[in-house]
C-alpha cells in the first residue's frame, strides 16, 4: 500500500477507527474487564497501523490485523502484569486445603459431581459463558493472567514459563489451583442447577 | 503402597502437569491407574479437559464473540484516537 502523504493514512484509519472501533473495543474489554485501560489499547493498536501501514500488503483484511496488533497488546499486557505480581503460591491462596483431607485424597462433600456434559453446544450457550466468565473472575489477578497467556498466546507450556520467568513446576501448580477452584465454581453455579 | 496409589491431589496435579511438561514413564502409569480405579478423579479429568476447551473459547477471537457484550466507543475517543496519530 502507497501512502504518500500523512493526511493519506490518517484519512485510512479514520476510517478503520469507525469501522472496527467498537468491535476492538469490546474485545479489550472483555480481555481486560478495564475501560480506561481497553481505551488507551485501542489507541496504542491504531499507533502500531498508523506507523506500520506501509508494511500491511493487503495480505490479510484490516480487521484481521488490526485484531492481531490488539491480541499483542493484551498479551504485552498480561505478560507485565504477570511479571510485576508475585506468582503467589502461598497457602492461603491454595483451595486444596478446603478440597482434600490429610491424605490429600477428596473430601466426602468436595468429591467431583457428574456433569451432564452432553449438552453439545453449552460453549456456545451465553447464559453458561456468563457464568464461566464471572467464575474466572474470582480468580486472583496473577492466576488469570497466566491463564490468559496461556489460552491467548496458545504456546507450549515451557515457552510461556520464560516469559513469566516462573518455574514449570509453579506454573502448573497454579493452573491446578485455577482449575480446583473453577471446578467448584462452575459446579456450584451451573451444573448441580441444571436439570 | 504410597508409591504405587496416588492420592487425589497428586493426580489431579498431573493431569496439569501433562499439558507443561512432559510426565516419566512412572508418573503416566500412576495417573493412568488412579484415574481408572477413583471415579471422582476420572469425572475431574473430563471436566478439567471441558474446562479447558471453555478457557481455549473465551481466549478465541471468532467464537469468543458470542459471549461478549458489545461496547461502545464514545465518538469523543474515537476523534481523540485519530487525533493522537497526529503527535506521534
Amino acid at each position: 500500500m502507497h501512502m504518500n502523504t500523512f493526511m493519506e493514512k490518517q484519512g485510512v484509519l479514520a476510517h478503520w477507527v469507525d469501522q472496527f472501533g467498537d468491535e476492538l473495543y469490546t474485545w479489550a474489554f472483555h480481555k481486560t474487564r478495564d475501560e480506561s485501560l481497553a481505551e488507551d489499547l485501542i489507541q496504542d493498536t491504531f499507533l502500531v497501523a498508523f506507523q506500520s501501514l506501509e508494511k500491511f500488503q493487503q495480505r490479510s483484511s484490516p480487521r484481521t490485523w488490526l485484531f492481531s496488533i490488539l491480541n499483542n497488546k493484551i498479551i504485552d499486557y498480561y505478560r507485565q502484569q504477570a511479571r510485576h505480581s508475585t506468582m503467589s503460591l502461598e497457602a492461603q491462596n491454595d483451595p486444596s486445603d478446603s478440597l482434600f483431607d490429610e491424605d490429600d485424597n477428596w473430601k466426602k462433600e468436595s468429591r467431583p459431581a457428574e456433569w451432564d456434559l452432553s449438552h453439545h453446544h453449552l460453549l456456545d450457550d451465553p447464559e453458561f459463558g456468563k457464568i464461566f466468565y464471572a467464575c474466572m473472575e474470582h480468580l486472583p489477578a496473577s492466576w488469570l493472567s497466566c491463564l490468559q497467556l496461556k489460552y491467548l498466546e496458545a504456546k507450549e507450556g515451557e515457552e510461556i514459563c520464560q516469559v513469566l520467568n516462573i518455574s514449570p513446576s509453579n506454573f502448573w501448580q497454579i493452573l491446578h489451583r485455577a482449575k480446583l477452584q473453577m471446578r467448584v465454581c462452575l459446579e456450584k453455579r451451573w451444573f448441580s442447577i441444571q436439570g | 503402597m504410597n508409591k504405587v496409589m496416588l492420592s487425589c491431589k497428586k493426580a489431579t496435579e498431573l493431569m496439569e502437569k501433562q499439558h507443561i511438561v512432559r510426565l516419566t514413564q512412572v508418573e503416566r502409569v500412576q495417573l493412568f491407574m488412579h484415574t481408572r480405579m477413583c471415579d471422582a478423579c476420572s469425572r475431574y479429568a473430563k471436566q478439567s479437559e471441558f474446562i479447558d476447551k471453555a478457557f481455549g473459547q473465551d481466549a478465541s477471537l471468532e467464537a469468543g464473540n458470542k459471549h461478549v457484550s458489545p461496547k461502545i466507543l464514545s465518538r469523543a475517543i474515537k476523534d481523540k484516537i485519530i487525533n493522537n496519530l497526529e503527535n506521534k
